[in-house]
């Protein structure tokens, strides 16, 4: 039983890195800056929840897993918020968006 | 296992503040600087587990309340300063303005 756990945990872990590696991949990869936000975005959300189940089966049911759940929740809440207040930055302030991409304003 | 996914983060963190210094606009700046937030609390989560001390994952907790509010202080006052500057040149005069208030 104690195995199966490590197992599953492992593979959680491996998946959230992966996520990791390719955000930081593609922060470098894409052209505009929206893209860039997009991916970054989704190392926000998908990557911390992969790794918080990893590091919530690897640690067991306790008091520490309940505590990691509490933060997955904050940044849950809080990271979407953060990026989208920089896209909105980024759509107003730089005049030659309608060059790159569409906006609906 | 845990401690290759922390050298494995330390790596990524490290490409991300190289993609932060050679960004040619600001927001590229604000972003990176919001994914290695991210990065750094997971870290502390994890030396959490691997220390078994639970008041890594209360500091984690902190750091994730300071972070969101140093992105959103920053976007908010550039923002800002750019609304102020965008309004000085549209009504040059800007008398209405100051009797109103």
């Amino acid at each position: 039983m104690e195995i199966i756990r490590y197992i599953f945990s492992i593979i959680f872990l491996i998946g959230g890195l992966f996520v990791f590696g390719v955000a930081t991949f593609g922060l470098f990869r894409f052209d505009y800056i929206l893209n860039r936000a997009h991916v970054a975005a989704k190392c926000d959300t998908l990557a911390s929840l992969l790794i918080t189940i990893g590091l919530i089966l690897y640690s067991g049911f306790n008091n520490t897993s309940l505590k990691l759940f509490i933060v997955l929740v904050f940044l849950w809440l809080t990271n979407p918020v953060a990026t989208h207040l920089i896209c909105e930055t980024e759509v107003i302030t730089n005049k030659d968006i309608d060059k790159n991409c569409e906006v609906i304003k | 296992m845990l401690i290759f996914s922390m050298i494995f983060l330390s790596i990524t963190i490290l490409f991300c503040l190289i993609r932060g210094i050679t960004g040619e606009r600001f927001t590229d700046k604000i972003l990176s600087v919001n994914v290695i937030n991210v990065k750094v609390i997971i870290l502390i989560m994890i030396l959490g587990v691997y220390f078994e001390r639970s008041y890594l994952i209360d500091i984690a907790m902190v750091y994730a309340v300071i972070s969101f509010l140093s992105v959103v202080i920053l976007s908010r006052i550039f923002l800002r300063d750019y609304m102020k500057k965008n309004t000085k040149i549209k009504n040059k005069g800007g008398e209405s303005l100051n009797g109103n208030n």
